[in-house]
């Protein structure tokens, strides 16, 4: 048994969220989000005022990114648990969640090319500022059938001792709706579906946050019964 | 069909949310204009008449009449805040 | 009979972190709806004046017809009858077909007059939530469907009685939001 190398995996979830508050939320302070009516100057203006703080928050974000690596895969072990030979689910999670890395890694560099010469043109630290919200809000695809994927799974599962409780997935589908919201930023500059409103962007971030304590703790309780199951054995 | 089943209380319970539902269009037909109720009154009405109607589909379809205590109380509270909570947004709009 | 007892939670338990949680987040976007329309009433009431009233009111009329058929077939596989608990599904998933003919008319009436989700704000909620709440509709109506499955099954035994109580529990729930919506988008002054 890997326990060990599991809880790892696990705890790598955990320091995802914090660096990435850490970073994005604390130093970078894109949290609360700029408002998308903001005009090319005060956009530049955000750039140019704090740019090594900016910088350095980014940086960080993009390191907690790779955390969510090994996070990722202790759930593909888990549900391989339950999908034993012909692992599809467990494959869907795991591709999709790769694709959640790459959404968590480009919008920092992106909006990491802004800050790097902050003199630049404000229209194009506008274009690229958009370019960097829109990718990191409207693409909730990928995270949106991860959640779907685990849910199927943990349905699936027909084991004497379940690998993870079944309302584990009827709370990842309830997650996986509420991403939605997201898709819609493309349409709005002001409001709740704006990308800095109230039901695209502080609810999904909260849920997003609510989603991984919850997996983190799902995950801690089966990988433990996991390994005394073994050690009795 | 059958008529053992149609005795179940629902079907009471239904025919009810029927009439409540064409009530509720009747008073919001036509910009509620025809009818001697005020406009706060009118609009109050119809969302107390929504939340007893939901009230009754949690308790006799969703069965949570028979639900332990807990579930009952938090079903209960969501009605009765969301309602509650609605009617004072709406009363205490800025711009009414 | 399961449910004459007191401290009876209908379907497994599970189903109700999301009912319980689809409640929470609508009852999130009626407050916000309400909120926002507070600061332009004149808008919300013009904008209502182009939609329907008999599309919306028809519609709670059948999802509320398609809620007592699922009550009519829960109790039926309560007595063993799967084969009427099918028919009574069906029925309900005819009333769910019928709203989202209903919505899908109203909705392509509504884009042929020029109104899309970015006309003003009523609109951008009535798209919206209406969207989301179609969505529901649309899960019901497969979760319909395999209930329909199930209880047709030559299998079905009362050990099927948790599914069928979990898919209709949800799909009361869908009947249960477009209650509220109803008079919230279509209705209120």
């Amino acid at each position: 048994m890997n326990t060990k190398s599991q809880l790892f995996c696990a705890w790598c979830g955990v320091g995802f969220v914090v660096l990435f508050t850490l970073g994005w939320w604390i130093i970078a302070s894109y949290v609360p989000p700029m408002s998308p009516t903001l005009t090319s100057t005060e956009v530049a203006a955000f750039y140019q005022q704090n740019t090594n703080a900016i910088r350095f928050g980014l940086m960080l974000t993009m390191i907690s990114a790779a955390l969510t690596a090994p996070w990722v895969a202790v759930i593909a072990v888990q549900l391989k648990r339950i999908e034993g030979e012909f692992p599809v689910l467990t494959y869907t999670q795991l591709v999709a969640g790769a694709v959640g890395i790459v959404v968590l890694l480009l919008p920092p560099l992106i909006w990491t090319t802004v800050a790097f010469r902050p003199d630049r043109d404000p229209e194009l630290m506008l274009l690229m500022n958009d370019f960097g919200w829109l990718l990191f809000i409207m693409t909730f695809s990928p995270a949106f059938i991860q959640n779907l994927v685990i849910a199927l799974a943990i349905f699936s599962d027909q084991g004497a001792v379940p690998v993870f409780p079944r309302w584990l997935a009827y709370f990842n589908i309830w997650v996986a709706i509420l991403f939605i919201p997201g898709g819609l930023i493309t349409f709005f500059k002001v409001g709740p579906f704006a990308w800095n409103g109230l039901l695209a962007f502080w609810l999904p971030l909260i849920i997003f946050f609510a989603w991984f304590l919850v997996m983190f703790l799902a995950l801690l309780k089966t990988i433990k019964a996991q390994s005394h199951t073994a050690q009795t054995a | 069909m059958n008529t053992e089943l149609i005795k179940h209380p629902a079907t009471l319970v239904w025919t009810l949310l029927m009439i409540a539902t064409a009530i509720s269009w009747w008073l919001g037909a036509d910009g509620g204009t025809v009818k001697s109720l005020t406009i706060p009154t009118l609009t109050i009405a119809l969302i107390v008449i929504a939340f007893i109607k939901v009230r009754f589909v949690i308790h006799y379809f969703m069965e949570i009449r028979h639900a332990p205590l807990a579930l009952r109380l938090v079903c209960d509270a969501w009605v009765i805040g969301v309602c509650v909570a609605i009617i004072g947004l709406y009363w205490f709009a800025p711009t009414s | 009979m399961v449910s004459s007892s007191k401290n009876h939670v209908p379907g497994e338990v599970g189903i109700w972190v999301l009912i319980l949680g689809d409640m929470v987040v609508f009852g999130l976007f009626f407050l916000v709806f309400v909120y926002y329309r507070g600061f332009d009433i004149e808008l919300y009431t013009q904008s209502q004046k182009a939609l329907n009233q008999n599309y919306g009111a028809f519609n709670t009329l059948l999802l509320l017809a398609s809620s007592w058929f699922v009550v009519m077939a829960v109790e039926s596989a309560r007595a063993d009858h799967g084969r009427r608990a099918a028919k009574y599904f069906g029925l309900a998933l005819l009333c769910g077909s019928g709203f989202s003919v209903v919505k899908v008319v109203e909705y392509s009436e509504k884009l042929a007059a020029g109104l899309t989700i970015t006309s003003n704000e009523f609109f951008m909620y009535y798209y919206i939530f209406t969207g989301l709440h179609f969505l529901h509709v649309v899960i019901g109506m497969g979760v319909l469907i395999f209930l329909i499955v199930k209880t047709r099954a030559h299998t079905f035994s009362r050990q099927d009685m948790v599914a069928v109580e979990s898919g209709a529990s949800f799909w009361h729930l869908v009947d249960l939001l477009w209650i509220v919506l109803f008079p919230l988008l279509y209705l209120m002054k």
